[in-house]
Formats: C-alpha cells, sequence, structure tokens
C-alpha cells in the first residue's frame, strides 16, 4: 500500500472509513477542533450528527449499533465533553454495545497539569469500558482505531474508548492501514462434549425451556435459534434484550421472562424440567431471588463471557461459546417430541393472562387510556416491521409486553443499566442506521425530559423518528413502586409538565394529542403515514400499573397480576 | 463465608493503565488487597502482578473472570498459598526482579 503523510487527525479519519463507519454523532469544544476541522474534508464520507449534549451522542451511537449490528462511533471534545459521555458509555457496557468512543485530551505535554478541560478521561472510565487508550502520537492512530473496532465489536461486545490528545490530532504520520481479524469460534472437543450431553437433556426433558437473551441476536443466531426449537419443539422464552430474536408471532415463543414479562414464560421457569439459557446472563430482573429460580430444572447456560458462568446462576453444564456455534452444533442433535401436557400448561397460563391482565385493560374503551392499549395499536398499525426504541419505566415494559415484532434488532431498550433518556436519541441514532424502517421511540414524560434538546438533532438533521410520548404526568414506575411497597406515598413523584405540543411547535415538529380511545386509531394512523419527525403525545391514567409483576426479592413463582394481590 | 488468602498471579502486557484496570476488579468485587507485587518478566513488555487478598473463593473467582476480561491481561488464575510454592515457584525464574 502506498504511504502518504497526514495529519494524525485525517489518519483518524481514514482510519474509521476503513472500518465501514459512515455515521457518527458528536459534539465539538477546544481540544477536538482539530479533528473537527479535518471532518469538515470528508462530508459526504461520513455523516456527522450535531446532537445537543454528548450523553445523547453516545446512546444515539448505541441506537445506530443495535439497529445495525456495526460499532456506533461518538466523538466529543475534553474535560465536560467527554464526563457528559459517562451515562451512555455505562449503559453500553452494561448493555455489551459495540462502541466507539473518541474524547479529545490537551496535549500530551500538559497531561496532568489540570490544564484547561483536562480531566482523566481514562481514569474516569476504566470500569465502564472493555477497552481504553490514550493517543499520544500520531503513529499509534492506526492501530489503535484498529484494535478499538476489533475490541468493541468481538467476543461479547462493549464499548472502547480513545483518548486522542491535541497534539497528535496536528502531528504528521505516514499512513497505512490493515484491519484487525475478528475473533471466530471453533469446535472443540470440549465443546463438542458439552453439547452432546446437552443434547441428551434436551431430547429427555419432559418441560425444556429455552430463555434467549441478546447473545442471540449479537451472534445472528436468529434463525438458528428457530430451527433448533422447530427441530426439537422447544417453547422459547426471551430476555428483555433478547426480545425480536424469534417472531413474536412464531409459535413456539412462549413470550418474555422476569419482572414484568408474561405469566407463562416465568411459570414455566418454575415448572420446567431443564431450562437452556443461550446468550444470556441470568440477571436479577430475569431471575427474582436467585435460591427460588427454576427449582425443577437443570440448567444449560450457552454464553461466550466465561464472567458470567456460574456468576448468578449456578449451571449444571456450562457451554462456553457464542450461541451461533452452540446452536448450528444443537440443531443436528435434537429430536422431535410432543411435550403435550407442557405445551397445555403454557397456554392456559397464556389464557389466564389473557383474560386477567390484558383483555381487561384493552377492552375498557370508556375511560382514561391504558399505556397498552395505545401500544397494541401502534404494533397493530406497524405490523410487527417497526422498530421500537423504548425509554425506561412503565412506557419501556409496557413497549415490551404489547409491541410485536417480525425481525430481529428490531427491540431498542437500556436494559441493564435503565438509563432515563436513552429513548429519543437512541432512536435517533436507530433512524440513521435503518433509514428505510419506521422508528418509534416510546418514552414517558419523565423519560423524554431527561433528553429533550435531542428535538433539535432531529430538527437540524430532518430525522423521521415517530415520538410516542405516553403522558402519565407521573415518574410512573417509581410511583407504582410508591403505591405497592411504600404505602402509596407519592414522594416527589408527580411531574408538572409543560405544553409539549408548544415544544414541539419551536423544534418544528408536526405534533398531536390525544386523550380518548375513539381519538387513538386515527392519530396513530397520522403518526405512522407521516414522513418526516412526528410527536404524539397520548394522555393516559395517572396511576395505571404495570402487571404482572414480580416483586422485587421474590420468587418467580410470586408474580402478581393486580394490586389487589 | 469461609474466607481465606488467595494469590493471584497475573500476566498483563506492560501497558499505561493496566494496572489501574487490575485493581478495579478488585474494587469491583469488593475485595481489599493485602500485598501487590509488579515485575516486568524476561519477556520483554510483558508483566506479572502477584496479588494477595483475604476472602471467600467465590469472591476470587469473580475477581479472576473480571481479571481475565481485561484485554491487555494474558493470562490470571488464582492459588491458595500452598500451591504457591510447589506448583508455581517457576514463575518467579522468569522475573528480573524478584517479588
Ligand atoms: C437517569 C435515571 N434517573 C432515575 C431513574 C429511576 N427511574 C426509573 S423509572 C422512573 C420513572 C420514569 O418516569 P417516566 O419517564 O415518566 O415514565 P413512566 O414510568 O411514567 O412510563 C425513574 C425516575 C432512572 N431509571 N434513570
Amino acid at each position: 500500500m502506498e504511504k502518504r503523510e497526514v495529519k494524525g487527525a485525517e489518519a483518524l479519519l481514514l482510519s474509521l472509513l476503513e472500518e465501514g463507519v459512515d455515521t457518527l454523532f458528536g459534539y465539538p469544544g477546544g481540544a477536538i477542533m482539530p479533528l473537527y476541522d479535518e471532518l469538515y474534508n470528508f462530508e459526504g464520507r461520513l455523516n456527522h450528527i450535531l446532537v445537543r449534549h454528548e450523553q445523547g451522542a453516545v446512546h444515539a451511537a448505541e441506537g445506530y449499533a443495535r439497529a445495525t449490528g456495526k460499532v456506533g462511533v461518538c466523538f466529543a471534545t475534553a474535560g465536560p465533553g467527554a464526563t457528559n459521555m459517562v451515562t451512555g458509555i455505562t449503559d453500553a457496557m452494561m448493555d455489551s454495545t459495540p462502541l466507539v468512543c473518541i474524547t479529545a485530551q490537551v496535549t500530551a505535554d500538559m497531561l496532568g497539569k489540570d490544564f484547561f478541560q483536562e480531566a482523566d478521561t481514562i481514569s474516569i472510565t476504566i470500569p465502564i469500558t472493555k477497552w481504553s487508550y490514550q493517543i499520544t502520537k500520531a503513529s499509534e492512530v492506526m492501530s489503535v482505531i484498529a484494535k478499538a473496532f476489533a475490541v468493541a465489536r468481538s467476543g461479547r461486545p462493549g464499548p472502547v474508548l480513545i483518548s486522542f490528545t491535541k497534539n497528535a490530532q496536528t502531528e504528521l504520520t505516514e499512513y497505512s492501514y490493515s484491519k484487525q481479524k475478528r475473533h471466530t469460534y471453533h469446535k472443540t472437543h470440549t465443546i463438542e462434549e458439552a453439547i452432546r450431553s446437552a443434547a441428551e437433556m434436551i431430547n429427555s426433558s419432559e418441560r425444556p425451556l429455552i430463555v434467549a437473551g441478546q447473545g442471540v441476536i449479537q451472534s445472528g443466531a436468529e434463525s438458528l435459534l428457530a430451527s433448533v426449537a422447530e427441530r426439537g419443539n422447544l417453547p422459547v422464552a426471551t430476555t428483555l434484550l433478547g426480545i425480536s430474536s424469534i417472531p413474536s408471532d412464531h409459535p413456539l415463543f412462549a413470550g418474555n421472562v422476569g419482572m414484568h414479562g408474561n405469566l407463562a414464560p416465568n411459570l414455566m421457569t418454575q415448572e420446567c424440567d431443564l431450562l437452556i439459557g443461550i446468550g444470556m446472563r441470568f440477571s436479577d430482573r430475569v431471575t427474582g431471588d436467585t435460591k427460588l429460580y427454576a427449582p425443577k430444572a437443570k440448567v444449560i447456560h450457552i454464553e461466550l463471557d466465561k464472567a458470567e458462568i456460574n456468576k448468578n446462576i449456578k449451571a449444571d453444564l456450562p457451554i462456553h461459546t457464542d450461541a451461533k456455534l452452540a446452536l448450528e452444533m444443537l440443531s443436528e442433535r435434537v429430536i422431535y417430541r410432543d411435550r403435550v401436557s407442557w405445551f397445555e400448561f403454557a397456554d392456559r397460563c397464556r389464557k389466564r393472562e389473557e383474560v386477567e391482565v390484558v383483555e381487561k385493560l384493552l377492552s375498557d374503551t370508556d375511560g382514561e387510556l391504558s399505556m397498552a392499549q395505545v401500544i397494541d395499536k401502534v404494533a397493530a398499525a406497524g405490523k410487527g416491521e417497526a422498530v421500537i426504541v423504548t425509554d425506561v419505566g412503565q412506557n419501556q415494559m409496557m413497549a415490551a409486553r404489547y409491541s410485536k415484532f417480525k425481525h430481529s434488532r428490531s427491540m431498542i431498550t437500556s436494559g441493564g443499566l435503565g438509563t432515563m433518556g436513552f429513548g429519543l436519541p437512541a432512536a435517533i441514532g436507530a433512524k440513521l442506521g435503518v433509514p428505510h424502517k419506521e422508528v418509534v421511540a416510546v418514552t414517558g414524560d419523565g423519560g423524554l425530559q431527561m433528553s429533550i434538546q435531542e428535538l433539535g438533532t432531529i430538527m437540524q438533521s430532518d430525522i423521521g423518528v415517530k415520538i410516542l410520548l405516553l403522558n402519565n404526568s407521573y415518574l410512573g414506575m417509581v410511583r407504582q413502586w410508591q403505591e405497592l411497597f411504600f404505602k402509596h406515598r407519592y414522594s416527589f413523584t408527580e411531574m408538572v409538565n409543560p405544553d409539549f405540543h408548544k415544544i414541539a411547535e419551536a423544534y418544528k415538529i408536526p405534533s398531536a394529542k390525544v386523550t380518548h380511545y375513539d381519538e387513538l386509531d386515527s392519530a396513530i394512523s397520522l403518526m405512522m403515514s407521516h414522513k418526516g419527525p412526528y410527536l404524539l403525545e397520548v394522555v393516559v391514567r395517572n396511576e395505571e400499573n404495570v402487571f404482572p409483576m414480580v416483586p422485587p426479592g421474590a420468587s418467580l413463582s410470586n408474580l402478581i397480576l393486580d394490586e389487589k394481590q | 463465608m469461609e474466607t481465606k488468602e488467595f494469590i493471584v498471579i497475573v500476566y498483563a502486557y506492560n501497558q499505561i493503565g493496566v494496572l489501574n484496570r487490575i485493581t478495579n476488579a478488585y474494587i469491583k468485587g469488593n475485595v481489599n488487597i493485602e500485598k501487590l507485587n509488579v515485575a516486568e518478566t524476561s519477556e520483554q513488555g510483558i508483566s506479572l502482578a502477584v496479588i494477595s487478598a483475604v476472602t471467600s473463593e467465590e469472591a476470587i473467582r469473580r475477581v479472576v473472570n473480571l481479571l481475565n476480561n481485561i484485554i491487555d491481561v494474558i493470562e490470571a488464575r488464582f492459588y491458595e498459598p500452598e500451591d504457591m510454592l510447589y506448583k508455581e515457584l517457576g514463575i518467579y525464574r522468569n522475573l528480573k526482579i524478584t517479588v
């Protein structure tokens, strides 16, 4: 390859192009000015989206990464720019989202002198990054960026932070790039043995349950998951981040597990004789009380992060590899069994939830609106094709419960960290990643106001996200806990809100507000058919609760279906 | 939970910040470090850390798993002091500086 001398900043941008980057999210400032100056020359090659807060840049990069499977990239200046990214990076770490975050740093000579806008970004982000590196010489740029992308996307993905000193941005270096190979997984003797045992356990199980997590999506094993389930006649439940790894209308899809999951998969967890966790980490939101979790089951845990194996739930058969390889190997070995009474049990649970929770909410068309009715109608209008990006709280849990998905990577939500303010910027990133798809940001009145400034990003870059604001004038999920576990003491959860219509108008975003059931259908179809961004505010019941619910720390068997329990 | 001394041996690339990541694994696992020695091995660029802590086996396993997830860590393992003498004496000979 021909070598030529370029500035470190140009070398970095060229390196991004080599890695297939086309979109980045960022915010400029003093220390990063040489990089932004160079970026000016990359118009048409790199689409830089100017966000309104660096946290938004990270969430947007997360949304982009989760919708596309590519690495999300974001830029921020030194000091406050970098520290504003901390929440987003932590979110990406918890949810294994591949990111390369590039923050500027003061000139290398000045490091450690509390120079203007010096923050020790490397130390601040150690616990929240998979890897980080401070580039102090232009000659390091190419190899460090190559490693950054390789680390971010290989194994269990995660965020990488690169601190880029100002001098390294302006110094000259010889440019030549070589990509680092992605780690691949191979059949080993140990894995073959384990898969053989797993197949035996599956084939002899009367009451198996697969619990699929995001690892299935990240390894691209969605169709293998469905085919293994079909071959063996195995019911599949998903975790919050595993949603959309199997189509919602798949006959073997049993629903979502966890605190606000469905009745069937939660009770099936407690009744199953074999639980097969695939690409998931048995988080406390999934297991409830771990001592009482899946009491009748042997556990097979397929997971590529060794640190997750036996961390929360002891596995009878741990299989330390990626979901795709394991499912590929399993698919040759599982055999079909009827399991009539097991599926009848699942059906009884499903019907019970249908009658006692779902129909009760959906059929009440006179009173104030339920979030469930809104999401249900959006799901019908989206026909399973839309990408749903949620914020955090009741709106998130309702979106997870009532949305329908046909395709993988169409549910994007902050699971591990539960970051309010995630929804709107993540939807921006998702829409830029999959512009041909409808992207709906489902948010509460609290969460929207945590990143409401990103409406400016939508306006400036004309990003066609649909914003569905479920306004209950409360920090709803916290209020729900106060009602159920803190004797109705609503300590600082009531929200006095602005006129969201006027706010949208100020940002030149068309909007509508709905309060009655009979307006809902037409308002939703108007939103969905509108080209460009749109905000639909739906005023919902103030004091609605999300059910079923596994009370915090309780066993899945003790989930409750309504307030009376 | 029963606690005792565990010695963790970590091989890592000698880079700025790697020691910070190593000690961070102990912070995350809420395990107090009693002794910590680091030195370069006879192989250039590769360091060896010998870290002792009094904790439970469960906690030290968690810490070691975290250590093994650090990109610039080549390998981390834990031992009880008795194992050390017999099985791992060899590692000291690899060191330029004895620990
Ligand atoms: C940044 C952040 N701060 C606080 C919380 C705690 N929290 C979880 S849900 C919730 C309420 C969310 O209210 P809102 O956005 O109105 O949504 P709703 O639950 O009403 O749908 C709060 C405050 C959080 N998850 N994230």
